[in-house]
C-alpha cells in the first residue's frame, strides 16, 4: 500500500490534510520542518528504513546529491525554488521501516522559467540501497551506495563515486563521471563526455556519439571493456603491468600507442580491418575492445595521466 | 641455429662452455635468464657476437607484422603431429568413423552408448569429445550474434539441395495456403488448408512447425517490452492522429503507461511495432534527408528504417514547441550529432568494404538511438 504522505508547496507550506484513494492515503506536510524563504521552500525529514531500500526520485531542474550513509535511515532535505513546484513524497510501507521511497518534483501548469522549475535535493540513504534517478537538467552526483543504480538526464552533468552495484547512467547532452565503482557499468551519451576512473568491475560497456572517452586505470582480470564512440576521441591510461587483450579500432581516425606502452601485437588467423589493431599485455586476462569510426583512439600509460595530474 | 660446424669451431676456446651456451641459447633469448651464459658471451667473443646478432634478430623479429604461415606450413606441422601420435593417422578405424558420424547427435543430447564405448576405447576418439564437449560447454556462454547474411544464404542453398526447403517458386495452391495458414492457426476452420497440406509435403511440414511454433509460444513466459517501445508506439499513434497528445507539460515527467502494461498486449503490440519498424509498414518519403536517402538506395533494410524514425522527427517537431527551452537545446544538440554522425556513416556505405561494414552496424544503432531519442523528447513533451 503506497502512503502518499506529503505534498508540500510553498504557497502552503503547512497544510495538512487526507488523501484517500484507497484508504492510507495521508497528506502530512506539518510532519515536515518545511518553510518559504525568499519564495523558496526547504523540506527537511528523516524515516527509518530497511537496510535495502529502493529509492527513486523524479525531478525536473537542479542539484541532486544522494549519498550513501551507515545508518538504516533516510535523510531528505529538498529546496523548491519556487511556489510552482509540488514535491511529492511516498513511502512503503505505511508503518515501519521505508522498503520504498518515491520522490516526484513537478511543475504546476503554466510557464515556468528554468529557475522556476528548480527543486534541488540532499539525501543520505542506507548504504544497500538501490537507487533509480531521473534529473532532467541540473546536477547529479550520488555517491558510496552498495545497491544498483539507475541515472538518466537530458543534460545533466553526472557524477558517480563508490557505486558497487549494476550502474547504468544515461545523459544525453551532459558528461557522465564515474569514480571507483566495482560493479557491472553501462554508460552511454550523445554529445557528453565520459570518464572513468579507476573501476575494479568485470563489466564496463560505454557509448557516446561525438563525446569523448577517457579511461583511467587498471584492467581488472577476466574483466570485459567496451568503449566505443562515433567521432570523440578516447584516451586510455593504463598501466602497462596490465594482463589484458586489446583491439583498438578507428576506420577513418588514428590509433596511437604510446611507446612507453609495451603490448605485443597478436597473432591472428583472419585479417584484421585496417583501422584495426590487436595488441596483448602479459598473460592478456581482460579483454578490451576500443572503437571509434573518425576519432582518435590513444593508449598512454597510467603514469602519463598521472604526471598531467600533477 | 647454430651450424654444427661453427660450435667444433668455438670449442677450441672451451669446448664446454661453449656446447653449454649453444645448447641454452634459445630458452635465454626467450628470457628464461641464466647468467652462466651471459658470463660466457662476455668471455667468449664468437658467442658474445652471435649473442649480439641474434638479439637484434629477435627485436626485429617483435616488430614484424604477424602474417598466417603459407599452407605448406601447417602440412609439415600436421605431418609432425602425426609422427608424435598427436593426431590420427589418414586412415581411420570402421569404429572411429562410426563414432564421426554418432558425435554430433550424441553432444546435441541423444543417448549413444556407442560413442561412451568408443571413446573409452580409442585415446584419439577419447580426447576429441572431451575437447568437444568443452567446446560446447564454452559456447554456451557465447553472446548470442546474428550471423553475416552469407551464411543465411549458404544455408538456403544447403537446405534446398537437401530438398527440406522448396527451390521453386510457390504454385498457386501453396500460395493459397500460405494465404490462409494463419486464419487456420487462430482457430478458422479452413478445409483447404488442411487437404493442401497432406497433398503438398512441403506445406505439410510447414504447418506442422507452425501448429509447433505456436504450441510452444504459448509456453513461453510473458515479459513487458523496453519502456521506448511503448513511447515508440505512443510516438506512432499520436502522429497518426489516434491519439491526442496532451498539451500540459511539466505535471511530471517520466510518468509510466499503466494502461498498457498487461503483459500479452504488451507483448502483442511490441511485435506489431517491431513488425512495422524492421519488416514493412508504409514506406514514407523522408524530406529530411535527401541526400542520405540516395546513398542508401541499396540498402532496403536501412532506408526503411531512415523512413520510420523520419516519421518520428517530424512528429517530434510538431511538438518540441511543448518543451522546456533549456531541454529543447540539449535535445537540439543531441540529435545534430546523431545527425551528424549517421550523415557520415551514410557517406561511408560504398566506401570501402571495412568502412562500408562498421558504417552499416553503426547505422542501425544510430537510427535506433534517434528513435529513441526522439521518443524520449516526444514524452517529455507530453508531460
Amino acid at each position: 500500500m503506497i502512503n502518499r504522505f506529503l505534498q508540500c508547496k510553498a504557497s502552503e507550506p503547512a497544510r495538512a490534510g487526507a488523501l484517500s484513494l484507497t484508504g492510507f492515503f495521508f497528506l502530512l506536510s506539518l510532519s515536515f520542518s518545511g518553510f518559504a524563504q525568499q519564495g523558496s521552500v526547504r523540506v527537511e525529514k528523516t524515516m527509518e528504513a530497511t537496510p535495502t531500500p529502493r529509492i527513486s526520485l523524479t525531478n525536473l531542474n537542479g542539484h541532486v546529491v544522494v549519498r550513501g550513509w551507515d545508518k538504516l535511515q533516510i535523510h531528505l532535505v529538498s529546496t523548491a525554488s519556487s511556489s510552482r513546484v509540488e514535491i511529492e513524497v511516498e513511502t512503503m510501507p505505511t508503518n515501519g521501516p521505508a522498503e520504498k521511497l518515491h520522490v516526484d518534483s513537478h511543475a504546476r501548469p503554466g510557464t515556468l522559467s528554468a529557475k522556476e522549475r528548480s527543486a534541488d535535493y540532499f539525501l543520505e540513504v542506507p548504504l544497500a540501497s538501490s537507487l533509480d534517478l531521473h534529473n532532467l537538467e541540473g546536477n547529479v552526483e550520488v555517491q558510496r551506495l552498495q545497491g544498483d543504480v539507475g541515472i538518466e538526464s537530458v543534460g545533466a552533468p553526472i557524477e558517480v563515486d563508490d557505486v558497487s552495484g549494476h550502474l547504468a547512467v544515461r545523459s544525453l547532452a551532459g558528461d557522465i563521471r564515474i569514480s571507483r565503482s566495482s560493479g557491472r557499468v553501462e554508460a552511454n551519451s550523445v554529445c557528453g563526455n565520459l570518464y572513468f576512473i579507476s573501476p575494479t568491475g568485470t563489466d564496463l560497456r560505454a557509448d557516446t556519439t561525438s563525446g569523448k572517452i577517457v579511461f583511467e586505470g587498471e584492467f581488472v582480470p577476466a574483466a570485459d571493456y567496451q568503449l566505443s564512440t562515433w567521432n570523440g576521441d578516447m584516451d586510455v591510461f593504463t598501466s602497462p603491468s596490465g594482463s589484458f587483450e586489446l583491439v583498438a579500432k578507428s576506420i577513418k581516425g588514428k590509433v596511437l600507442r604510446d611507446p612507453e606502452v609495451t603490448l605485443r601485437p597478436k597473432s591472428r588467423r583472419s585479417t584484421p580491418y585496417p583501422g584495426e589493431s590487436a595488441w596483448t599485455a602479459n598473460s592478456g586476462k581482460a579483454t578490451v575492445e576500443l572503437k571509434s569510426f573518425s576519432g582518435v583512439i590513444h593508449i598512454n600509460p597510467l603514469s602519463r595521466r598521472d604526471n598531467d595530474a600533477r | 641455429m647454430l651450424e654444427p660446424q661453427g660450435v667444433r669451431e668455438r670449442a677450441g676456446e672451451g669446448a664446454v662452455d661453449c656446447l653449454q651456451f649453444d645448447a641454452g641459447l634459445a630458452a635465454y633469448l626467450e628470457r628464461e635468464g641464466n647468467p652462466l651464459l651471459a658470463a660466457h658471451a662476455e668471455q667468449c667473443a664468437r658467442c658474445g657476437g652471435l649473442l649480439s646478432d641474434l638479439r637484434l634478430v629477435v627485436a626485429g623479429a617483435g616488430r614484424l607484422e604477424l602474417k598466417d604461415p603459407p599452407g605448406t606450413v601447417w602440412l609439415k606441422l600436421r605431418a609432425a603431429m602425426v609422427a608424435e601420435g598427436l593426431v590420427h593417422q589418414a586412415a581411420t578405424s570402421e569404429a572411429c568413423r562410426a563414432f564421426d558420424a554418432a558425435v554430433s547427435a550424441y553432444l546435441e543430447g541423444d543417448g549413444t552408448p556407442d560413442v561412451i564405448r568408443h571413446a573409452d576405447e580409442c585415446a584419439f576418439c577419447n580426447a576429441l569429445l572431451s575437447d568437444l564437449q568443452l567446446l560446447v560447454a564454452e559456447a554456451g556462454h557465447l553472446e548470442l550474434k546474428d550471423p553475416p547474411g552469407t551464411v543465411w544464404v549458404n544455408l538456403r542453398a544447403a537446405l534446398i539441395d537437401e530438398r527440406l526447403i522448396q527451390a521453386a517458386p510457390a504454385s498457386d495452391a501453396c500460395r493459397a495456403f500460405y494465404a490462409a495458414v494463419w486464419a487456420y492457426l487462430e482457430g478458422d476452420a479452413a478445409p483447404a488448408v488442411v487437404s493442401h497440406a497432406a497433398a503438398c509435403a512441403f506445406c505439410g511440414v510447414l504447418l506442422s512447425d507452425l501448429k509447433l511454433l505456436v504450441a510452444e509460444a504459448g509456453r513461453l513466459e510473458l515479459r513487458d517490452p523496453p519502456p521506448r517501445v511503448w513511447a515508440n508506439i505512443r510516438a506512432s499513434l499520436a502522429a497518426e492522429g489516434l491519439i491526442h497528445e496532451r498539451v500540459n507539460p511539466w505535471t511530471g515527467w517520466l510518468r509510466r503507461l499503466e494502461f498498457l502494461h498487461p503483459a500479452p498486449v504488451a507483448a502483442m503490440a511490441g511485435m506489431i511495432f517491431l513488425g512495422v519498424l524492421l519488416l514493412g509498414g508504409p514506406r514514407l518519403d523522408n524530406h529530411n534527408q535527401p541526400q542520405g536517402r540516395s546513398m542508401l538506395a541499396d540498402e532496403p533494410a536501412l532506408l526503411q528504417t531512415q523512413q520510420e524514425v523520419g516519421q518520428l522527427e517530424r512528429s517530434y517537431r510538431a511538438h518540441e514547441a511543448a518543451l522546456a527551452p533549456e531541454v529543447k537545446a540539449d535535445f537540439t544538440r543531441s540529435l545534430a550529432s546523431l545527425d551528424s554522425s549517421i550523415q557520415e556513416a551514410e557517406h561511408s556505405i560504398g566506401q570501402g568494404p571495412e568502412s562500408s561494414s562498421v558504417a552499416r552496424e553503426y547505422l542501425q544503432g544510430a537510427y535506433l538511438r534517434k528513435a529513441e531519442l526522439l521518443s524520449s523528447a516526444l514524452e517529455y513533451a507530453d508531460r
